[in-house]
Parts: structure tokens; C-alpha cells; sequence
């Protein structure tokens, strides 16, 4: 049957808190894809090629959805971060999993303050034995692009450009995070002040990664400063300042934020409506009630989200169709939603949850007109 | 007496240690500060039961108090405080995820319970051999991904076949982990928090 809008109009609504022909579906297909497309783990993570075949064999397998979440934001913590990787340390078709352990010492607060995001992050690269990779983390804007460019012919949105952290979060896949926990509350003012003297830096490398890509979204990861971990006045204290920061500069140039907030948020949702109106999508894991975030926000931001990784795995099309009803009829009301996964769609989901999700979206997901 | 509890329930180091110090010169005995502690950490575990609290604070107050424990050792002698029961806790086969089941040992060894951490990735065997090898009646299986779960049940197998699935009482936990997981697993219970972990190792007792 014939759409309205295309995927590319239809996510632009949402977004822009506008009501689309109907809700947009758009899995976080990550790791799911090489097991679906039939190719190695380890391939999909370290060739760009393999990487984007896989993505594309998976969208047309699993019939088509709206938006692709580009999964070389995931595997860049394969380069980035001390991790078990498919190939190298594990069999070629494992999961890769991060190690977290203490990387950055509590002094390396002044190594950041003296010389930057750059100048932390080389050092912590050649402890980690990743200085080599800097070519590759460099590279995350092209290789954007070249997925970008197959899915331009496709009409489909590319749903991120370049990834850019709020410093605390990104000192926390560093310090490991229970170092990170402690240091919230010992090493306050080190924090605040590395903090600012790395922002700018920040949104400079965010900005043209993202205009590498050729994406004018940039993609801001945040789990250490939710209601998982620390108090509402923390995050109050040590996130949200340099949250707006980010938000507000890409939102002056025209640029939309995908806030990939995983675990509970629920405590915090009030203070996101300090950001500007809808300069971002909030994405939420399963972990944050969406209905309440609907609720607290729905006026202010596009929402997404956030089929649980239990239901992929454990529930029926039957279960599938029942929740993403729930979410469209609720969160969906009005405009403002984009139907999704709660974070990555795991690596074992049965292939007809997935497609249940798609499919309930494009058979119910229509607004009256 | 108060004092120390108090300041251990509102996570003031400084007073808290300068209390410890001047208990310890009065000759107060070690076993007793430890056992003020946990009636601080107590008041801990209510705040963050109550969101008056939060991780970051629970993680605070185990700081706090360790290294109270490292300043009283040398005057414990061989005096030990009574253990409440033995768990064998690890993250489960194929998993790597280790930071709730590092938690949740620091809180159950905190609450008195003597924890045998295997670590990350272990074998359904390793905890059948630890179990048969301490005598422990509890065991903590953790895991944060999806394929966290066959290897759970693997576990939950292992110990059956073992003879021993009657023998110790097996929770689980991790960001995915629900009541359908459990029942998939079959393992006894889930712990959602850290706190409720302790909570269901307590109530079972472990000796």
C-alpha cells in the first residue's frame, strides 16, 4: 500500500513534534544484523563494508522500517574502550563486551583540565594499547557517510552524524563505575571544572564528525548521571549544565540532538524540558516509564522507544503487538513518537518479535486525519 | 555511639573517621564499631530504599565503610564477627558485566555474609565445585545480557544434576532479569536492586 510520507518526512514530523501519516518504526538493529545477514560478528565491527552490507540485508529481510541507527555508534567503543572483541579475544561470532575497569586515574581530572578532550583521550588510548586506532575514531564521520549514501537512495534517514558526551559520562567509561560514582561525590569541583575546559572541544569534534556523515543529528549517550545511579540534584550538579551546552549549540545551528538515555531517567525528566523545544529525541531503554516521559514531556521533545530486550527475546508476536499497541496508542498520541527498540534489539531475539514490532506500526500506527 | 551511626547514615566521612579514631584510643572494642557501622549502613539502605538515596550513595557508604575496616583490622586480633551464611556469586558464562555483582558483594559482605566471588564468564561447573567445595546454600548468579540467561539456566541445570538444586537457594539479577526471566531460568528469585539482593540472601539465611 502507498504511504503518505516517506521514512525522511515521517521522522522529520516526529521530530519536529508534528504529526506524521503515521508512527515511524525504527529498531536499534546493532549486533542482531551479522546474525541475520549471516556474516561474522567480528567482520560487521572491524569492516566498514561488511558493516553496511549486513545493515542493509537485515532492513530487507525484516521488511523495511523508517530510520537506521547508524550501529558504528555502538562498535566505536570496540576502539574506543578496553573491550572483549569477536576475533581477537573471543570466537568470531560472540557479542563484544566492554571491560570496565579503572583506565583514567582521579589525577588524569587535571590532565584534562590542562590539555583537553583530545589530549585525555590520546593518553588514554595508548594505555589501553588503542593509540592505533585514532585513524578509525577519526574516520566514524566517513564511515557514516558511506552508509549514509546507500540509505539516500533509499529515501531513509540516517538517525546520527558523530557522538557527543556530556564530559562526566564520558570520564565514567573511563573511570569504571564505581571509581565514577565516588568521584561524584569526592572529586566534585575536578569534575566541574574538567567539564568546562573540555565542552568546547567537544562540540567542535561532535560538529564535524556529524558534517563528515553528512547527518545533521548528533547522537548524546548518557547512563551514569540517570536516576539509576545518582540523585536528581547530581545530575542537577554534573550533567545537565553541559547537557544544555551541547543541546543548545547544535539546536542554534540547526541540528537535532538524539538523547540515547539508557536506564532510569524517571527523576529527571522534568529538567529535559530545559532544553529548547523540540531540539532533540529522547530515546529510552525500557528502563525510564515512556508513559510517564510522554506525559512530562510529550509537548516538548519526541519521544522513542522502547520495546524491552526481554519481550525480543522471551514474549510472541502476540506480546509484541500488544505492547507497541500500548506505546502507539499512548506515547503516540498526538505526533511527537518514534516507535523503537529499548536500546539494541539483543543479539537472540526471535526474528518475528522484530518484525512484529515493525509490522504492528505500519498496520496501527496511522493518525486519523 | 549514636554519633558514628549517624554519621555513617549521612555519609560524613570526615566525622565519621574521627569518631572511629577516638573509640579506638578510649579502647572500645572493634567488633562493637563494626556492628555500629552496619546499623549506619542500615540507615543507608532505608534512605535508598525511600530514593532519598541513590547508587552513587550506597557505593559512597561501602567506601566510608572499608576503610573503617582497614583501620580497625590490626586491633580486631583473631576475633572474627559472626557470619550470617556463605554465597558463591559470579557473572555467569559468556558474560562480562561485573559491576552489580561487585555491588552486591560488597553489600552482602558488608551485612555480615562470608561472599565467594568467582568474577566474570564462569562455567556452570565452577559454581557447582565452589558450592560443593565452601558448603555455601546461596548463590548469586549475575548477568546483564540477554545470552546472560541460557547460561543462568545451564547453571540452574547443573546444580540439579549435581544432586544439590535442593540444597542452595539460587537468585539472579542484572538489567534485563524480570519475573519471566526467572521462571525461564528457574532459578528461586530476582533481586531488582543491589539492597534487594542482600534483602532475599538474608531472608533466606544461608547457614
Amino acid at each position: 500500500m502507498e504511504e503518505a510520507m516517506s521514512p525522511n518526512e515521517r521522522v522529520e514530523a516526529a521530530r519536529s513534534l508534528k504529526v506524521p501519516d503515521r508512527v515511524p518504526v525504527s529498531p536499534l538493529i546493532d549486533f542482531v544484523a551479522p546474525r541475520i545477514a549471516g556474516v561474522k560478528t567480528s567482520d560487521f565491527i572491524f569492516k566498514d563494508e561488511v558493516t553496511n552490507k549486513a545493515i542493509e540485508t537485515t532492513f530487507d529481510k525484516l521488511g523495511g522500517y523508517d530510520e537506521i541507527i547508524p550501529p558504528q555508534m555502538i562498535t566505536l567503543s570496540a576502539f574506543t574502550l578496553r573491550a572483549k572483541l569477536p576475533g581477537r579475544d573471543l570466537p568470531d561470532d560472540a557479542l563484544m563486551q566492554v571491560v570496565d575497569e579503572e583506565i583514567m586515574k582521579v589525577d588524569d581530572y587535571d590532565l584534562a583540565i590542562k590539555k583537553g578532550l583530545t589530549g585525555l583521550l590520546l593518553e588514554l588510548l595508548g594505555r589501553i594499547g588503542a593509540g592505533q586506532n585514532a585513524t578509525r575514531i577519526l574516520g566514524l564521520g566517513n564511515a557514516i557517510k558511506n552508509l549514509r549514501v546507500i540509505w539516500d537512495r533509499r529515501n531513509v534517514p540516517v538517525a546520527c552524524g558523530g557522538p557527543c558526551f556530556v564530559p562526566v559520562e564520558l570520564f565514567a567509561f573511563y573511570r569504571s563505575v564505581q571509581k565514577i560514582l565516588l568521584d561524584m561525590h569526592r572529586n566534585t569541583d575536578k569534575i566541574v571544572k574538567a567539564s568546562d575546559a573540555m565542552i568546547g572541544e567537544s562540540i567542535s569534534i561532535a560538529k564535524s564528525t556529524c558534517d563528515a556523515a553528512g547527518v545533521k543529528t548528533v547522537f548524546i549517550g548518557a547512563t551514569r548521571t540517570s536516576s539509576t545511579f545518582v540523585s536528581p540534584k547530581m545530575f542537577e550538579q554534573l550533567s545537565l549544565p553541559w547537557l544544555k551546552r551541547i543541546v543548545e549549540a547544535f539546536h542554534k545551528i540547526g541540528y537535532h540532538g538524539l538523547l540515547h538515555f539508557d536506564c532510569n531517567w524517571g527523576l529527571n525528566l522534568e529538567y529535559l524540558r530545559q532544553l529548547p523545544k523540540a531540539s532533540c529525541t529522547l530515546e529510552l531503554d525500557g528502563q525510564t516509564d515512556i508513559f510517564k516521559a510522554k506525559k512530562i514531556l510529550g509537548d516538548h521533545m519526541c519521544i522513542m522507544g522502547d520495546v524491552p530486550a526481554t519481550l525480543f527475546r522471551l514474549g510472541t508476536p502476540k506480546d509484541i503487538e500488544k505492547y507497541c499497541l500500548k506505546l502507539i496508542s499512548e506515547v503516540g498520541e498526538g505526533g511527537g513518537f518514534i516507535l523503537s527498540s529499548g536500546c539494541s534489539v539483543p543479539v537472540d531475539a526471535k526474528i518475528e518479535n522484530i518484525k512484529a514490532m515493525i509490522e504492528t506500526a505500519k498496520k496501527h500506527g496511522a493518525y486519523k486525519k | 555511639m549514636e554519633g558514628l551511626v549517624n554519621a555513617i547514615g549521612d555519609l560524613d566521612e570526615e566525622t565519621a573517621a574521627r569518631l572511629v579514631k577516638e573509640m579506638l584510643n578510649k579502647g572500645e572494642d572493634p567488633l562493637k564499631i563494626v556492628e555500629l557501622c552496619r546499623k549506619g549502613l542500615e540507615v543507608v539502605g532505608q534512605r535508598y530504599e525511600a530514593m532519598e538515596y541513590f547508587l552513587s550513595q550506597l557505593v559512597l557508604a561501602a567506601d566510608i565503610f572499608q576503610k573503617i575496616v582497614e583501620t580497625i583490622t590490626p586491633k580486631m586480633k583473631q576475633r572474627k564477627a559472626e557470619i550470617r551464611g556463605k554465597v558463591v556469586l559470579g557473572t555467569v558464562q559468556g558474560d562480562i558485566h561485573d559491576m552489580g555483582k561487585n555491588l552486591v558483594a560488597i553489600l552482602l559482605r558488608l551485612n555480615g555474609f562470608e561472599v565467594y566471588d568467582l568474577g566474570v564468564d564462569v562455567s556452570a561447573k565452577a559454581f557447582v565445585d565452589k558450592v560443593k567445595a565452601t558448603g555455601a546454600r546461596i548463590v548469586g548468579l549475575s548477568g546483564l545480557l540477554t545470552i546472560a540467561w541460557d547460561s543462568m539456566k545451564k547453571t540452574v541445570e547443573e546444580f540439579k544434576n549435581a544432586g544439590l538444586r535442593e540444597r542452595v537457594r539460587i537468585m539472579i539479577g542484572g538489567g534485563t532479569i524480570n519475573d519471566s526471566v526467572t521462571k525461564y531460568v528457574g532459578a528461586d528469585a530476582y533481586g531488582k536492586t543491589t539492597v534487594e539482593a542482600v534483602r532475599l540472601a538474608t531472608g533466606w539465611g544461608g547457614k
